[in-house]
């Protein structure tokens, strides 16, 4: 599903030039769940955006359902991106105008879907999650743990092939982070093939590969 | 597959983006009022303006032959070189158009005088009718309720009047046939009614009476004389006409008449009357028109600065959402789509409240500015601009919010790491500059306008023009002057009693028929002129430098002359006493040198001038001076005597202080406008400065918590905090001086007597502006200086 070749980010100013990711190349099949771990600015946060499309490499080939993505433009990456990936933030990343149902809803306008469609799908995610009784609430009216189930909940919506987590239980304490994963593990049962970047041992064992990270290369791999 | 401009145009994303947009505005009460007040405030200005302007530039639109009317005007050319340029046209001239060009499709003369007019038991002075060749119909359009405009002023002894005024003397009764009396001389019969005309024309009377009736009237006024020149000559022009060549053909033929002329005859078209001064070296009313329409522009890009400014700063507000909208498939034109949206709904918003404050604002505006403008005049185009003009204003209000809104990446602003409100700093502050640039300039304008005000007020004029009362008068009255002096005399308030063809203080005549030995009458000299008895200068407290005052128990004094020393100048003879001096048939000797006083608006230099004692036969105004603690018992007195002398007489009188005020009306119109625009512009811009000041502080909370934990005091966190926004304001000080002084120093070209362009106006103005820059963002500045850095810490 996921294929790089000699993966390159590097970050210029006028004075600095930093090296995110020196020739980093690895595959990810479908259906897998991949950890990606390495301390603080190992450069794990920059491949997730890469991969995500949020961000184009400085050299190196980025291959993503078999087409190499890396020459797209902003608007083709958006729209291969709306199709095919959902995103979970550490920060949740909700939008506090928004309330619960609309959150979740948000990715579903950008497909253009009608509005019966968009409701029965809200509706079921939501319920997955549990968290279809707040619907009607705002990000600021929910706890740390209800909010990432929100964005788990948008992350799937368009059930996209594809979902990166970065640090998903990075502000959620065990019990709540315990949730969020085991609801990771309960997509990817399902054939979602999942990303997850942490620097947590715990979470990382929810995967079923470990991918290290240091100083921008990947210095090993476990299953 | 779908394409970003279908998602900008899906239903629901638009319904979506309305929805956050809305929840914003609730979210942040305060800026949002911040924004749409001073949007609103700033069209609400704009609007003003543009009625007014579209009111001055539609000035006699409302003649069907508008584009094909052309007023004569004359240049006169003399010894000095410099031409002088008249609308004032000969009695002859129309004929003689007429009669030599077929260029010409017809032609009328205009004259505008008061008349008194009696009916019944009324006795009103109309203060403005006017004399016209039967032609006027033709040239002008004149909608009429009753009578025929073929034949309505075929007889000379006939009238047409408006509506209103046939009202006035004649209530809801057919005027039609009816006989008053003008001037308590001569009956006329009212033969037609037209429609009131707009406030906006050249041409606006109440009455129209037959021009061959004026010598009637009027006895010194001659239809058939080159020399005579006071009317206003109209023309319609076939469409083929070219301009250039008949002007050439009209001075040739006139040449051939009379080579003597130091005369040329122009065409003007009838747009440029109003907007362009016939002189090119002076003014016109488009000047004014210049200054409020820029200090309008100024003001809406005050509040659209504030605007860009303010979105820009609270960016980091947005930029979650932005960063999510990417991430979930949206491209940076639908963001930048978005916001626009955003920015062109509360311009729409400040239209609708800019609406209640234009007519909240229309009465005082329209006190200032002697119109009657009104919301229901609004044309169709007219409303097509205004909604025009608030989607230009959206869109420059949002343009670079949603360019900057729309260019945060995804990888920053999701990841906290993006700095907020950083990136826009040097936009913020070139913006802030802009905003106070623009104000100042109007401060140190307006301020400058003021002193002008108060120069002209305090200026000595060479003539006092204080207590005194004036009465216009018709030439018949000027057969029982000398009773009314001696009745007047009587009364204890009077201190001094005069009689002049024109009040010393707006003199307007002036003719080029005079000679003295050695003038050369070719070239020739033009004099302003004044008739006068022996008692002007003593009213006037006007100075005799050389020789005598006029004596009234000299019989020859009314063959003699008075000048003054800008004439003396010319003259150039020694002694000037006693030099022969003649005019309109008349020689005699100059009897004395008056010093030189200012007679007309302070925008012409001191021309020279001649002073005549015909008082007898050609006066139009009794001057009084008075002396009293009851000036209203005093002019009581006054109407008792001239009552008694003259019966039929209605008592209107004036003072000589409101003709001098009255010249400098526009001057008082531009002053009081710009007062409040920039008022209004200072607070728009304080408004802005406060609200961004209160973000930036938030902002910078963290860098002077770390500073006040490494030992800085309270002084020197409050003016590091001032000294942020203060330097800008010192930077917009230092761009506006040399564009003001420029604007000033332009605006006072065309005033040959001003107000000094003194540098610590400048200085006063940009010291003002700062302190109240620096008073603005003096609390938040405190606010900050002051925080504990424990609870910030823990806040963190």
């Amino acid at each position: 599903m996921i294929k790089t070749t000699n993966l390159c980010k590097v970050f210029r100013t006028d004075e600095i030039e930093t090296t995110a990711l020196n020739n980093v190349s690895f595959e990810v099949k479908k259906g897998e769940f991949v950890a990606i771990m390495g301390p603080s600015g190992c450069g794990k946060s920059t491949l997730l955006n890469i991969l995500g499309l949020l961000d184009n490499p400085t050299s190196g080939d980025y291959f993503f359902l078999d087409q190499n993505v890396s020459p797209l433009s902003e608007r083709q990456r958006a729209k291969l991106r709306k199709h095919n990936i959902g995103f979970v933030f550490q920060n949740f990343n909700l939008i506090d105008e928004l309330n619960v149902f609309e959150n979740v809803e948000l990715p579903l306008l950008y497909l253009g879907m009608s509005s019966k469609e968009r409701r029965t799908r809200v509706e079921k995610v939501l319920e997955q999650v549990e968290i279809g009784h707040r619907k009607k609430h705002f990000p600021a009216q929910l706890s740390g743990g209800q909010q990432q189930r929100v964005a788990v909940a948008r992350a799937v919506v368009a059930n996209p092939s594809l979902i990166l987590a970065d640090e998903p239980t990075g502000n959620l304490d065990s019990a709540h982070g315990e949730e969020v994963m085991n609801m990771l593990t309960a997509l990817n049962d399902k054939g979602t093939t999942i990303i997850m970047v942490t620097h947590n041992q715990r979470d990382a064992k929810y995967s079923r590969r470990i991918i290290n990270l240091f100083d921008g290369q990947i210095i090993s791999e476990n299953r | 597959m779908l394409s970003p401009i279908h998602d900008l145009n899906n239903e629901t994303m638009i319904r979506n983006f309305i929805l956050v947009f809305f929840r914003n505005i609730i979210k942040s009460p305060v800026y949002s009022l911040i924004n749409i007040l001073g949007l609103s405030m700033g069209l609400a200005c704009a609007i003003l303006i543009l009625m007014w302007v579209t009111n001055e530039v539609n000035y006699d639109k409302c003649h069907d032959k508008y584009d094909h009317l052309y007023s004569v005007f004359e240049i006169q050319t003399y010894s000095d070189g410099v031409p002088f340029y008249t609308y004032c046209t000969p009695t002859p001239l129309n004929q003689f158009l007429i009669k030599n060009f077929p260029e010409i499709q017809t032609s009328t003369r205009i004259w505008f005088t008061p008349i008194v007019i009696k009916y019944a038991n009324k006795l009103i002075k109309e203060p403005k009718c006017s004399f016209a060749d039967t032609t006027v119909f033709d040239v002008l359009t004149i909608p009429f309720v009753k009578g025929d405009p073929k034949t309505c002023l075929k007889d000379k002894y006939s009238v047409i009047m408006d509506e209103e005024t046939a009202r006035k003397y004649f209530s809801t009764s057919d005027p039609i046939g009816r006989i008053i009396k003008i001037n308590n001389t001569i009956n006329c019969k009212v033969t037609g009614v037209y429609r009131k005309l707009p406030d906006n024309t050249s041409f606006k009377c109440t009455c129209f009476f037959p021009m061959e009736l004026a010598p009637v009237v009027f006895n010194s006024i001659n239809l058939t004389d080159w020399g005579t020149n006071f009317l206003f000559t109209l023309t319609l022009l076939k469409e083929n006409a070219n301009l250039p060549t008949l002007e050439q053909k009209v001075n040739i033929i006139r040449k051939q008449m009379d080579p003597q002329t130091r005369t040329t005859f122009h065409f003007r078209p009838i747009a440029l009357l109003r907007l362009q001064s016939l002189d090119p070296g002076q003014p016109g009313g488009g000047v004014v028109v210049t200054i409020l329409t820029s200090s309008a522009i100024f003001l809406l890009l005050i509040a659209c600065i504030n605007f860009m400014n303010l979105s820009t700063a609270r960016s980091a507000n947005r930029a979650r959402e932005v960063g999510i909208r990417k991430v979930v498939g949206t491209d940076r034109m639908t963001i930048a789509g978005q916001f626009l949206g955003e920015s062109l709904i509360i311009s729409f918003i400040s239209f609708g409240f800019s609406i209640l404050l234009t007519d909240l604002f229309l009465p005082t505006f329209n006190a200032l500015s002697r119109k009657t403008l009104s919301i229901s005049d609004w044309s169709f185009p007219f409303i097509l601009g205004l909604i025009l003009l608030t989607v230009v204003v959206g869109l420059i209000s949002g343009s670079y919010p949603a360019l900057y809104l729309s260019r945060f990446r995804p990888t920053e602003v999701l990841k906290g790491t993006l700095s907020r409100g950083a990136k826009s700093a040097t936009f913020r502050k070139v913006m802030v500059v802009l905003q106070f640039t623009l104000t100042i300039v109007l401060i140190i304008n307006t301020t400058f306008l003021f002193r002008q005000l108060i120069y002209i007020q305090n200026k000595e004029l060479g003539l006092d023009r204080q207590n005194e009362l004036y009465l216009t008068i018709d030439q018949r009255m000027c057969a029982k002057y000398d009773l009314l002096k001696s009745k007047l005399k009587e009364i204890p308030e009077v201190v001094n009693v005069t009689a002049c063809s024109e009040p010393p203080v707006s003199i307007g005549s002036n003719t080029s028929g005079i000679q003295w030995d050695g003038l050369d009458t070719v070239k020739g000299v033009l004099f302003t002129s004044l008739i006068a008895d022996e008692e002007m200068l003593e009213t006037f407290r006007l100075q005799i430098v050389e020789g005598r005052n006029f004596d009234e128990d000299l019989p020859t004094d009314t063959a003699n002359f008075l000048i003054n020393e800008t004439a003396a100048r010319i003259i150039g003879k020694k002694p000037i006493v006693g030099a022969n001096f003649g005019v309109w048939g008349v020689k005699g000797k100059i009897i004395g040198v008056v010093k030189d006083f200012n007679y007309q608006h302070l925008q012409n230099k001191i021309e020279p001038l001649f002073i005549m004692s015909a008082y007898r036969q050609y006066s139009n105004t009794i001057i009084i001076r008075l002396h009293s603690n009851d000036m209203d018992k005093a002019v009581q007195r006054v109407q008792s005597a001239v009552k008694a002398v003259y019966p039929d007489f209605p008592f209107e009188k004036g003072w000589i202080s409101d003709i001098f005020e009255a010249n400098y009306q526009q001057e008082r119109q531009i002053r009081d406008i710009l007062k409040y625009f920039t008022f209004i512009a200072l607070f728009i811009s304080c408004l802005g400065l406060l609200a961004l000041s209160a973000y930036i502080s938030e902002q910078q909370s963290k860098a002077m918590v770390i500073h006040k934990v490494h030992g800085a005091s309270f002084l020197r966190i409050l003016v590091m905090m001032m000294w942020e926004f203060g330097k800008w304001v010192i930077l917009s000080a230092c761009i506006a001086i040399p564009v003001a002084y420029y604007s000033v120093t332009q605006f006072f070209r065309s005033y040959a007597f001003h107000t000094p362009v003194s540098p610590w106006v400048f200085l006063v103005a940009c010291a003002g502006a700062i302190l109240i820059a620096a008073l603005t963002v003096l609390y938040q500045a405190m606010k900050t200086a002051r925080r504990n850095p424990v609870d910030y810490l823990k806040y963190e």
